[in-house]
């Protein structure tokens, strides 16, 4: 009977910690968005080298893993550009940081809005959806030069691209 | 991925979209070529089409099931299933689309880069204002 409390305690933990986002996935993220390549933030949003950003998780779906939304705001957290983000684990179990989706989120009559997402009025409403909760936290602000670097794989469809082009001077 | 599963794509990204001030006609062909550009992305990507490419879900409620404009969406899939056959795909094999709510064809940003509109159908109507759906140019 101990035992069966046990698991299910520790079940209990493992469902909730999966709802939260680690350090470690907040930094393998950011270091995927402004490390690797060319930045994925303008710079008018990174002025002085320092970004201001807010951040939420929504737990694996049947057809999406793990999803990491970040909001990076102007000073007056009006404007920004959000960026979708998709954790999971590559074969080997190295952490997997896909940036899978951006957009511009503006300001449409004092409510956060967002345009130029991929995909059609699902993906903007469900995007939409999840602003004012992101527009309301306060912003960590961070300098770029701080991030740390990561090994976490990261990949967005500028590289799957890359690749298919490989595949296709392969052939 | 099955032609209904594309279908089922195809109606959630469209939901309650209606054809006015364009021709029915127009609509469906919009709603065509995402078919195309979802087939597309599964072709290329497989498993992985969600990380490189995000689209609604491949599962639709039973209200939107059994609406009219399901049957638009599952007629769009099968004519899309056809095209990719035929070597006719309308989007030239392309994979990205969205909506913008005025006539702006300019570049989509993209990674530092852009990404530029390969072609522009509507306008439509949703909720009352206008909309437009786009297909890029893969970056």
């Amino acid at each position: 009977m101990k035992l069966a409390w046990l698991g299910i305690i520790c079940l209990a933990f493992a469902a909730a910690t999966a709802q939260e986002v680690t350090e470690r996935e907040k930094a393998e993220a950011l270091d995927c968005a402004f490390h690797r390549k060319e930045p994925w933030v303008d710079s008018s949003l990174r002025p002085d080298g320092t970004v201001r950003f807010t951040y939420l998780l929504e737990p694996a779906s049947d057809e999406n893993p793990r999803t990491l939304y970040v909001a990076f705001w102007n000073a007056a957290q009006t404007e920004g550009r959000l960026l979708e983000f998709h954790l999971s684990k590559t074969a080997e179990h190295k952490d997997a940081v896909a940036i899978a989706n951006e957009g511009s989120i503006w300001d449409n009559k004092g409510q956060p809005d967002i345009r130029d997402l991929q995909g059609g009025l699902y993906v903007y409403q469900h995007v939409k959806d999840r602003l004012p909760k992101l527009k309301e936290q306060r912003a960590t602000v961070l300098a770029i030069d701080q991030m740390q670097k990561t090994s976490a794989v990261c990949s967005s469809p500028l590289d799957y691209f890359g690749k298919q082009e490989s595949r296709k001077a392969e052939k | 991925m099955t032609v209904r599963q594309v279908a089922n794509v195809v109606a959630n990204e469209n939901h309650d979209v209606t054809p006015a001030p364009s021709s029915p006609g127009t609509l469906q062909e919009a709603k065509t070529a995402q078919a195309n550009a979802v087939m597309n992305a599964d072709y290329q990507f497989g498993a992985n089409r969600q990380n490189v490419v995000p689209t609604a879900p491949s599962t639709v409620t039973t209200g939107l099931a059994n609406s009219p404009q399901y049957q638009q969406a599952l007629t769009a899939a099968r004519t899309a299933f056809l095209q990719q056959n035929l070597g006719t795909d309308p989007t030239g094999n392309r994979v990205f689309f969205n909506n913008r709510f005025n006539n702006d064809a300019g570049p989509r940003s993209i990674g530092g880069g852009q990404q530029t509109v390969f072609k522009q159908y509507g306008p439509f109507t949703i909720g009352g204002g206008p909309m437009y759906t786009l297909i890029y140019n893969n970056p």
